[in-house]
């Protein structure tokens, strides 16, 4: 039985998962070497491997990719932090959530892409209009599973730690944050894909180094290999990022309704 | 030991969230006395206003009008709730050490000490290092019971806190407190809807009605005590009578059931 249910699990966490891609990559090399495929619309899987080494051996890929990854990384910060800072506020301060409820909801549905000419304007060419792309896309995942994870904490529990004299900041630390954790953290989890996603919109602006700069120099250039290379490598990144991020997300230890929550 | 007492005490809460001009009176003007070291077992219907009470006593809620002396007394009483209350990613010894945190006067051996005592004093060794959630209801009540005893209460506030148990394990919890509480008296207001539960603890036992009080009755019968007595048969007619039971105000039905619905959750 046990070893059973090992083997069971072995091939529903790495072989099944693992069949498609692999199946498709078979589809894509077989037509390509068959000759059906336009080289230019798509190229052969080797023709971007190939790509992929002459970049990485230039290093450019590495640096590319480094860039991005910063950009992201600073981005992420910044609307990780206010985003927490502002579901704590909002929870505490009702009436400050429903004075600004309204522009806060507009901003949300507002695609950060269709905010890149107004941040030009404001923000210029640098560095800052790319971090506010990725600051915008990300910040309302983390806020929305933080608020509602407040918002869903138990006030039976408050009324516990009361009557045992806990002080404020006990009660934070002891009861408030784990209650909240495992939803914060998904939605941690959420906000950086987001970020990740954001990027190639963010290096559109005026960048000169970047994976979604890579891939749209490649195109102007008509390097069709080459924007595959920066597709794949976003790609590949990001899922190994967020096999990362949910390594560290914490254990649900939440019982009855909250289980599970998120 | 301490003789806690209210005086005039209201409470109402509003109906809607948005009119506030129509409210609910949930107690008024209760006057009752809490006798140093006795067990006071205060019974009523559900949704009578025994919860209310309660939390002001403890703190958690501000009386309207009225005055709840000695003052400061909230912040000298332990609560056991009718859910258990437990914090599900502790273990029983960590919930435990939750009442020992505020007191900065005792080293961590101390406290570890005084944990294993309760932990004993409940037949709970088995269960110091298991979680919540693997815990029965009975345990885990006692559990609870066990957290505010460590907090060495001046006033000891039950709310109802064997009501969810099965028949059998309320029993013996109701049991365990006896002794408990003999060793050691501190006031205690114990609420309930049991009439037996009344019967087998109270010093003295107070029955509340839509938020007045109805009777007062003293119980002096050791304990403990044989339900089937005759003073105790007497004593619960007394109550049966002062709670209606049986006999139902036909031209006041509504009244009479207003039930919050707890009793069916
Ligand atoms: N926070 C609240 N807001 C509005 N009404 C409440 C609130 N808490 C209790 N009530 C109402 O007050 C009445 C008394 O409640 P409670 O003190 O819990 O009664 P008991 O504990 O005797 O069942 C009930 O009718 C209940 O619906
Ligand atoms: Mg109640």
């Amino acid at each position: 039985m046990v070893r059973n249910s090992s083997r069971n699990n072995w091939w529903g966490k790495f072989l099944l998962p693992a069949l498609l891609p692999l199946l498709l990559l078979a589809v894509w090399g077989g037509a390509s070497a068959a000759g059906w495929t336009n080289t230019f619309l798509l190229p052969s899987p080797w023709e971007v491997l190939e790509a992929a080494k002459d970049l990485g051996s230039k290093g450019a890929l590495q640096e590319h990719l480094a860039v991005s990854f910063g950009r992201v990384l600073a981005g992420f910060s910044i609307s990780a932090s206010c985003a927490l800072l502002l579901a704590a506020c909002h929870h505490s301060m009702p009436r400050l959530e429903q004075f600004m409820s309204v522009p806060l909801e507009a901003i949300r549905v507002i695609p950060p892409l269709a905010t890149v000419p107004v941040l030009i304007l404001w923000l210029g060419i640098g560095e800052a209009s790319k971090l506010a792309i990725i600051v915008l896309a990300s910040f309302f995942p983390v806020y929305l599973s933080t608020r509602t994870a407040l918002s869903l904490c138990d006030p039976k529990l408050m009324q516990m730690a009361h009557t045992l004299r806990l002080t404020k900041l006990e009660r934070l630390r002891l009861i408030t944050v784990p209650q909240i954790l495992p939803g914060a953290m998904t939605g941690l989890r959420l906000g950086f894909g987001y970020a990740w996603r954001a990027l190639v919109g963010a290096e559109m602006i005026a960048a000169a180094a970047g994976l979604g700069y890579l891939i749209i120099d490649s195109e102007e250039l008509a390097r069709t290999d080459r924007v595959f290379v920066g597709i794949a490598t976003i790609a590949i990144t990001g899922l190994l990022l967020d096999a990362i991020f949910r390594r560290l997300l914490p254990q649900d230890k939440r019982q009855g309704a909250l289980k599970g929550v998120f | 030991m301490k003789t806690v007492e209210l005086n005039g005490v209201s409470k109402s809460y509003s109906e809607g969230q948005q009119d506030e001009s129509r409210r609910l009176s949930v107690l008024k003007s209760v006057d009752l006395t809490l006798q140093a070291g006795e067990i006071t077992v205060l019974i009523g219907r559900s949704g009578c206003g025994k919860t209310t009470l309660l939390h002001m006593l403890a703190g958690l809620l501000e009386p309207d009008a009225g005055v709840i002396s000695p003052e400061g007394i909230a912040e000298q009483c332990g609560v056991v709730f009718q859910d258990h209350r437990l914090l599900p990613w502790l273990t029983v010894e960590e919930n435990l050490s939750l009442a020992l945190r505020h007191r900065r006067d005792l080293d961590a051996s101390e406290k570890r000490r005084r944990v294993l005592r309760v932990l004993k004093q409940l037949g709970l060794e088995a269960a110091l290092t298991k979680m919540p959630a693997a815990l029965s209801g009975g345990m885990a009540q006692r559990v609870a019971l066990g957290r505010a005893l460590l907090l060495e209460p001046e006033l000891f506030l039950l709310d109802e806190p064997f009501a969810a148990l099965d028949a059998l394990t309320r029993s013996d919890m109701q049991h365990l407190l006896l002794p408990l509480t003999q060793e050691k008296p501190i006031t205690t207001l114990f609420v309930t809807h049991d009439l037996a539960e009344a019967c087998l603890i109270a010093d003295r036992i107070i029955v509340m009605d839509q938020g007045t009080i109805r009777t007062d009755i003293a119980v002096s019968q050791p304990k403990p005590r044989d339900l089937y007595s005759p003073q105790m048969r007497e004593l619960r007619n007394t109550l049966e009578q002062a709670l209606d039971i049986g006999a139902p105000h036909l031209d006041a039905p509504s009244n009479k059931y207003r039930d919050t619905g707890q009793d069916h959750a």
